[in-house]
């Protein structure tokens, strides 16, 4: 009797845990609480929410390049080959020194996150109290994206002329998360349309104040296609947007509220910051060894704030402390002194003076110590657009825009330029319109992407 | 009526089944079954010729010949006494009569049934026996040599009388005419001699067993299996040696005395615990260390925490035939530990073990990547002039430290000391070695203190076993220390007949005690720096801050920012508590002979608390304080970390819970057994941890003070940052569900053939669901030829042949096949929660599979003096997890998943020798391994300057495909230049110093490859000697075939660390300093600014790469054993006094440049394994 009851609470025990184990879901549990694959609004909102992949690493090399900025013939020797190439315009052989460039792998790392965005929400209903936050991500995704196609367009591609871009080479344009296609170069036609019809579609998506400092919003949607249509010399359009930008956010930071004996003293997240980003921390970035160029240091008038608050003594050289994240990496983003900047510009070129020189006299009203500023004024409509460019550099540094701005003038007879440095005693070039104005792609992106080189 | 435990030859199934499930109620049913047999009709005659058969023999053929039963109990007639048969056709009484004749036996037919008994004596053998008068009966007992047996136990057959042979091997007993004396000594074939009037003085040699001592079990975790039996590849340390190794842990103790296993070192994993390869590496990226089972699981918990000395025994499995029953888990070879449990019918035993080992300090001076004070201070001294610490000196923003030497050089410059003054002082300083006050104040002396006690016995009914442990470490840093205790309690209950049931308990805890300021000191100091003046009293060093800032801080209201290495020393309380507590139970019930079922359940649940005081005396606190002190005007006017203590506190808790049914299989017949066994398993282990920092903490009244983690705050002297809050949390689950079948058939003891089958599923994330399973099978057989007919070898008795074949499998968990983010909290501009892609999808993603092939020989030559095995292995690993390469703008360079192959292949071997078994024996046992490993596939094609920075300690893997996994590969050398001392390259076959040319576009095939970066060859040599009560274990193990690259100045560390401390290697004082030189070193000079390629270059050059063959006495074992035996009055049954010495010293290295090869120096504080002595007593009474 009792061999019985044993065998039966055995056949019980066997029965209850195979029964259990047979449940189709024991073995789809998690193996890691914080792992999940994507499925609803709130995952890739998180996912657009990481600020160190979203919101850094932006293209940056070619800034080593737009002569705003010299460095000791020390650290010339000891940088990496990317950054040397960079700085000296190096031939394309010798550019990367078999190093990858570092600003496209992780711009398209982004980029990747942003596609595997879109691609994922497609799947998702929207219903309507998930619309607001459906499109708010939809929207980001696309104008992250933009951004960087942006960019890597001003590093990688010629500068945009309308009567050769449609043979010009153009970026690789990624719209699809699937890591196995593979994607040829378009052209430079197709790098701008992609980037503003996607910037298009965002602007209705995004709320005019985003809940998050580090997300995008729809004034800064505008303000990206007014730098957009700037880069490709579209100036009414760069108006437009430019306009619609400040239409929604005006507001300027009064460096008379700023203190110049803190670091860095530029608070982040300020009234001017329309999209909060960081270009790539390249080392020659770090204020130790960044030698601002002293024509434009000297550029600065005495009463001037900028000219404490932007800059730091650093040995016998000026080195440069006014990145709007109130940190020592350089903020790449987009704010409304640029929009001011960009609007007073295309008023000039379209012969609007006063308005021009209203929105720069705005601007530089709160760049200046209080009560010393006298507005500027200009005898015509060159004369303004002369004082506006000039403004623009000084005001805009080290922001990465002064190497888009270059390639964009040099088109331009009056406003040509031609930077020259010395690097451990030898003197390089860079002529108005140079091939060396595209940098080159690296040997990796080249072999294992198959994409074709940029003539140099 | 008598009382009979049955056993019955060929009887129908019916019959025994029945037999079977009456087995407590004993004649009534015996006869009740006997009834239903009665068949009638065939002659009840007989025919049996032969000289000396067994009873076993007659019996048998009385149940073949006749329809007659023959019931008889083994327990108590011996089967195998010998009779002479000569019947031809004769009737079955009269060959009942004669067989049983003189043997003590009789008989009774009942129906068709004989049932042999013990015949009952006669009166007049009870009276003869109460009359009689005892005789003494004396001997002699040794082996076959004339060698004393000392302890033999002489017994009077069927009583209670028993004596042992004392030292001399001789004994006396009393007994009577017609007694038998039955001699026994382990490891010797009992012998019996019937006792007479005139019985001489016995001189008696016992013949050694060899079947007894091959008895070994090998344990897969599933089964036990005699060794004789195995088909597939299992080791076991030498168990001598094992048991007299003196360790903390389990399976330290492993090292150079198992074959096949060798213990890697200077590898990242090694730095933390052991790393430990069975036969070569198997896997490029995933896991590849070995699953660890103890007692019929895979341990979660911290395997250093079992106690050693509650382990009976430790099985290697290392082909597939053995593992592959483990499955998935068993890729890297599994070490199954079997902990100790008591014995049936066994008296309470209580056996103990207590030592005490003492460690020498560890030699600072032993690295080579440390410069002496007079070439620092000579080194600085240039750099100075080169202008290379003026940006630190002038950096008003950080504040970077500035040593005491440039502090002078500085003073100096700007007048306000003498030049004298500043020769005076570095004179001084150049006769300083950091090192004395280093090891005088951070180091002691460690000591282990170990005890245990243990209890075991049965009855019939239950078997228990007992122990406890206690063991106090104190570590050679000061302030470091480790107490762990042990309690385990085993239990086996008979319930009824055929009902078995297990319960265990297992219990440690373990209580850490760790101490961070050398590691942080040593971090900071210069090879002149004093961290105490002569009287012993601390003296600050910067920390973080030069001291010039921090000496004026105070004044404006900062708290003391001085870092005086000896009063932070001991004043942080981090202490580390775990508790692991292992339940487990079975029941094993026996349905019929043969059929067993039984259910194991293992609950384990290990749990880990850090809590880490840091009052505002250490460093660490004040200095966070400071940081974050708000300032106004220069002058501290608030705290944002309040101030008061910083408590960090973690939690780390691991539930595992297994369950498994499985049902086992034994049948023998004719010359046939079968061992099958099958079952299902389920496991599980889930981990949670939280951690969490409290600021402002109050140790007396646990209060603290909340911060604000969110707001970047200003910091001292400069920056932004947010406090930490520390607060994290999270979990992981591992799922495994398995189903496996084994099966084992022999056939006439001398054809074996063996196979195994699992599918393992588990929760591998985002595979696909038919990828989620993995079907993994093996099969092996053996062959002994030694009991072939035609085998004739009488030198070489014993004889096998095993081969096996089969897979295991690897997993790697971190990969999955769908797009997964992981997310995690506080993301560092918004605080808001966030994720990032953790694995791009890769819908194909399946397990790693290794196919193993293992052949293998046994062989033992006369009386057992030579014996071992030779296994020679081929390994083939396919869907290796490597990476494919995409181009950048994919968004990823490169994806992980099943992209890769490699091969394998090498042998075991093992010998052993009885070289001497006279009084002193001495034997000797070689292990000689030889493991190779082959990338056959990769996609991701490396940079020459990777290739050569991966030097096997697997900080990075970069396998070239037709290499080993781990490679030493260098740039190709061209001397030094005669003019500049530069180091000179080659750049397509022409010398260049073109160094990032040569750094980065050395085609792979153009870098030298000079062999791999691990043990080729390795093993252990171990010489046993025993004299009495003496015995001695000498171990030497040996790794052989490899290299390793030297460490060597680069001058641009240098220029990485501006501070430089100590890191800058010794073959500084061996440079280039003038044109010729380039003839007596390789050296380049020093000229400034260093080059990043150069420096590269020179490093990787392979005028630095070493052999890396060594041979080294590791550990000696002294042991004098008093048993009661020879010393009558003695407590104990035996007592065992031992010294033990461990890490005794390298007898031979193949590298002239005095490197410990298992202590490669990889940064500056790198010191081989110090020398250790134990002394100790175990005994069992």
């Amino acid at each position: 009797m009792k061999t019985l009851k044993i065998n039966g609470l055995i056949a019980v025990v066997l029965a209850t845990i195979l029964l259990n184990a047979c449940k189709k879901d024991w073995l789809n549990a998690k193996p890691n609480k914080a792992l999940v694959v994507p499925t609803t609004v709130a995952d890739y909102q998180a996912l657009l929410d990481n600020s160190e992949q979203m919101n850094t690493n932006y293209p940056s090399l070619y800034m080593l390049g737009d002569g705003d900025f010299e460095i000791s013939d020390a650290d010339f020797l000891s940088i990496s080959a990317d950054q040397r190439g960079a700085y000296s315009w190096a031939d394309t052989k010798d550019f990367y020194g078999g190093l990858q460039n570092g600003d496209w792998i992780t711009a398209y790392a982004t980029i990747l996150n942003a596609n595997v965005v879109l691609d994922g929400i497609k799947s998702i209903a929207i219903d309507p109290s998930s619309t607001v936050a459906y499109n708010n991500v939809k929207g980001s995704a696309l104008f992250y994206r933009s951004l960087l196609f942006y960019d890597l367009a001003q590093e990688s591609c010629k500068p945009y002329a309308s009567s050769t871009a449609n043979t010009d080479l153009g970026l690789p344009l990624r719209t699809s998360a699937d890591v196995n296609l593979t994607v040829e170069r378009s052209t430079v036609q197709q790098t701008y349309d992609q980037i503003i019809n996607d910037l298009l579609a965002a602007v209705p998506m995004l709320p005019v104040k985003p809940a998050v400092g580090m997300r995008p919003s729809r004034p800064a949607a505008f303000g990206l296609l007014s730098r957009v249509y700037l880069a490709q010399q579209n100036y009414s359009k760069a108006l437009l947007y430019a306009d619609s930008c400040l239409q929604l956010n005006n507001s300027l930071m009064d460096f008379n509220s700023l203190s110049a004996s803190t670091m860095n003293p530029i608070p982040r997240f300020n009234q001017e910051d329309l999209f909060h980003c960081m270009l790539n921390n390249y080392y020659v970035f770090y204020y130790t060894d960044l030698i601002v160029d002293p024509t434009l240091y000297q550029s600065f008038a005495a009463n001037d704030l900028r000219k404490v608050i932007y800059f730091i003594p650093e040995g016998n050289n000026f080195s440069f402390q006014g990145s709007y994240d109130s940190d020592a990496l350089l903020y790449g983003g987009i704010a409304t002194d640029e929009m001011y900047l960009n609007r007073a510009e295309c008023y000039a070129r379209a012969g609007n003076t006063s308005a021009a020189m209203a929105d720069l006299n705005a601007l530089l009203k709160t760049r200046w110590l209080t009560g010393t500023y006298v507005d500027l004024t200009a005898a015509n409509t060159d004369d303004a657009l002369t004082k506006i460019l000039i403004e623009r550099r000084k005001e805009l540094c080290y922001r990465g825009l002064r190497w888009t701005d270059l390639r964009r003038l040099n088109t331009d007879p009056q406003f040509q330029t031609t930077i020259t440095r010395i690097a451990n005693g030898q003197t390089y070039t860079l002529p108005p319109n140079s091939p060396n104005y595209v940098l080159p792609l690296d040997d990796y992106e080249i072999k294992v992407g198959g994409l074709q080189q940029n003539p140099r | 009526m008598y009382k009979i435990y049955t056993r019955t030859v060929c009887s129908p199934p019916g019959y025994i089944k029945k037999i079977l499930l009456v087995m407590k109620i004993t004649t009534f049913f015996l006869f009740a079954a006997l009834m239903q047999v009665s068949a009638a009709g065939i002659a009840q005659r007989l025919t049996l010729v032969q000289k000396d058969a067994t009873l076993k023999q007659v019996f048998n053929a009385i149940n073949k010949q006749t329809n007659y039963n023959i019931v008889w109990s083994a327990n108590d007639i011996n089967g195998d006494q010998k009779v002479n048969a000569d019947f031809r056709d004769a009737p079955l009484t009269e060959v009942l009569n004669k067989c049983l004749e003189n043997t003590g036996l009789t008989y009774a037919i009942v129906d068709k049934t004989v049932v042999i008994k013990q015949a009952e004596p006669s009166i007049l053998d009870k009276i003869k026996a109460a009359l009689a008068i005892p005789i003494t009966i004396s001997g002699k007992v040794t082996d076959t040599l004339g060698t004393p047996l000392v302890g033999a136990t002489v017994t009077i057959k069927g009583t209670s009388k028993t004596t042992v042979t004392n030292v001399k091997g001789e004994f006396t007993i009393n007994a009577q005419p017609g007694d038998v004396l039955t001699i026994s000594y382990i490891g010797f074939k009992p012998l019996e001699i019937k006792v007479s009037n005139n019985t001489p003085y016995l001189n008696i040699a016992l013949h050694q067993d060899v079947s007894g001592l091959k008895e070994v079990v090998v344990s897969t975790g599933y089964q036990d299996i005699p060794q004789e039996r195995a088909t597939g590849s299992f080791a076991q340390p030498i168990k001598e040696m094992y048991d007299d190794r003196v360790s903390t842990d389990v399976l330290s103790k492993l090292n150079g005395i198992t074959s096949g296993l060798v213990f890697n070192a200077n590898t990242s994993a090694s730095q933390t615990g052991l790393d430990i390869t069975i036969r070569g590496r198997s896997t490029i990226l995933a896991n590849d260390q070995p699953l660890i089972v103890v007692d019929n699981f895979p341990y979660s918990g911290d395997i250093n925490n079992i106690n050693p000395n509650d382990v009976e025994s430790v099985t290697i499995l290392k082909d597939a035939a053995s593992a592959s029953i483990w499955g998935v888990r068993a890729g890297n070879g599994v070490i199954v530990i079997t902990t100790k449990k008591g014995k049936i019918n066994q008296p309470l035993k209580i056996g103990f073990n207590s030592s005490v080992t003492i460690f020498a300090k560890p030699d600072l001076n032993y690295n080579s990547n440390q410069l002496d004070a007079s070439s620092f201070i000579y080194l600085e001294k240039y750099l100075f002039n080169q202008g290379f610490y003026d940006s630190n000196l002038s950096n008003t923003y950080n504040y970077p430290i500035i040593s005491p030497v440039v502090q002078l050089l500085a003073a100096q410059r700007a007048g306000t000391i003498s030049g004298d003054d500043v020769t005076a002082q570095l004179n001084a300083f150049a006769k300083i070695n950091v090192n004395d006050q280093l090891s005088k104040y951070f180091f002691q002396n460690a000591v282990n203190q170990q005890y245990a006690l243990n209890f075991s016995g049965g009855s019939d009914k239950n078997v228990y076993y007992f122990s406890a442990g206690y063991d106090k470490d104190l570590a050679s840093l000061k302030d470091n220390a480790n107490q762990r205790i042990t309690i385990n309690a085993q239990n086996t209950f008979y319930l009824l007949k055929n009902l078995e049931l297990n319960i265990g308990l297992n219990a440690i805890q373990t209580n850490t005690k760790s101490d961070n300021t050398y590691t942080q000191t040593r971090g900071l100091v210069f090879p002149y720096s004093q961290i105490a003046d002569a009287n012993g009293n601390p003296l600050p060093i910067a920390n973080v801050y030069n001291q010039s800032y921090t000496r004026n801080a105070t004044a404006n209201g900062f708290l003391d920012w001085s870092y005086y290495p000896l009063k932070d020393l001991g004043a942080t309380d981090n202490t580390t508590k775990g508790m692991d507590v292992r339940f487990s139970t079975g029941l094993k019930y026996t349905f019929i002979k043969g059929l067993s079922g039984e259910v194991k359940y293992q609950y384990e649940n290990s749990n880990l608390q850090n809590r880490v005081f840091e009052s505002q005396q250490t460093f660490y606190t004040r200095n966070l304080i400071n940081e974050y002190s708000v300032v106004s005007n220069g002058q501290v006017i608030g705290y944002n970390v309040p101030l008061g203590g910083i408590l960090s506190l973690g939690n780390t808790n691991a539930v595992s819970n297994n369950v498994r049914a499985q049902l086992n299989y034994n049948l023998s017949w004719k010359d046939n057994s079968i061992t099958a066994l099958a079952g299902y398993e389920l496991s599980q282990v889930s981990t949670d941890f939280n951690s969490s920092v409290l600021y402002g903490y109050n140790d007396n009244n646990a209060t603290f003070t909340n911060i604000n983690p969110t707001t970047y705050f200003p910091l001292n002297p400069g920056g932004y940052s947010t406090i930490n809050s520390g607060l994290a949390v999270g979990g992981t689950l591992d799922r495994i569900r398995s189903s496996f079948a084994n099966v084992a058939y022999t056939y006439k003891d001398r054809y074996t053939l063996t196979g195994s089958a699992r599918i393992d599923g588990s929760n591998y994330f985002g595979v696909a669901t038919q990828q989620k399973s993995l079907p993994l099978w093996s099969v092996g057989g053996k062959w002994a030829v030694d009991k072939e007919a035609f085998y004739k070898l009488s030198w070489l008795p014993v004889f096998d042949l095993r081969a096996s074949f089969g897979y295991n499998g690897n997993l790697d968990r971190s990969v999955t096949g769908v797009t997964t983010l992981f997310n995690q909290s506080n993301d560092p501009y918004t605080n808001l929660p966030f994720s990032f892609i953790s694995n791009i999808g890769n819908p194909d993603l399946r397990w790693e599979k290794t196919g193993i092939t293992n052949l293998a020989v046994d062989f033992g030559s006369k009386n057992n003096i030579i014996t071992g095995s030779f296994e020679y292995y081929l390994k083939k690993e396919t869907d290796l997890l490597g990476y494919k390469i995409f181009p950048e703008n994919a968004g990823i360079t490169s994806l992980e998943g099943n992209y890769s192959d490699m091969t394998g292949h090498g042998f075991d071997i093992s010998v052993t020798s009885r070289n001497l078994n006279g009084g002193l024996k001495w034997s000797t046992t070689v292990l000689f391994s030889h493991a190779t490993d082959k990338v056959t596939r990769f996609d991701v094609p490396q940079y020459p300057s990777q290739v050569v920075t991966e030097d096997g300690n697997q900080t990075g893997i970069a396998p070239v495909v037709g290499k080993p996994v781990f490679g030493i590969y260098s740039y190709q050398w061209g001397g030094l230049d005669h003019a500049t001392g530069n180091p000179v390259g080659y750049l397509n076959g022409a010398k260049s110093e073109d160094y990032s040319n040569i750094n980065q576009n050395t085609p792979i095939n153009q870098l030298v490859y000079s062999g791999p970066a691990r043990p080729v060859y390795f093993g252990g040599v171990n010489n046993r000697f025993s004299y009495k009560g003496f015995s001695l274990d000498v171990q030497v193990n040996y790794k052989l075939g490899y290299y390793f690259r030297r460490p060597t100045i680069n001058y641009y560390q240098i220029t990485g660390t501006p501070t430089a401390f100590l890191s800058v290697n010794r073959d500084f004082n061996k440079r280039w300093m003038q044109p010729g030189d380039e003839t007596k070193t390789n050296v380049p000079s020093l000229s400034y600014p260093f080059s990043y390629d150069g420096s590269f270059f020179y490093q990787h050059s392979l005028v630095n790469v070493d052999k890396g063959d060594n041979i080294r006495l590791q550990d000696i074992n002294l042991s004098y054993t008093l048993s009661r035996s020879s010393l009558q009055r003695l407590p104990f049954n035996n007592l065992q006094i031992f010294i033990y010495a461990n890490n005794i010293g390298i007898l031979w290295r193949a590298n002239h440049d005095g490197i410990d090869p298992d202590a490669i120096p990889a940064g500056p504080y790198t010191t081989p394994n110090p020398r250790s002595v134990a002394i100790g007593l175990k005994g069992t009474f």
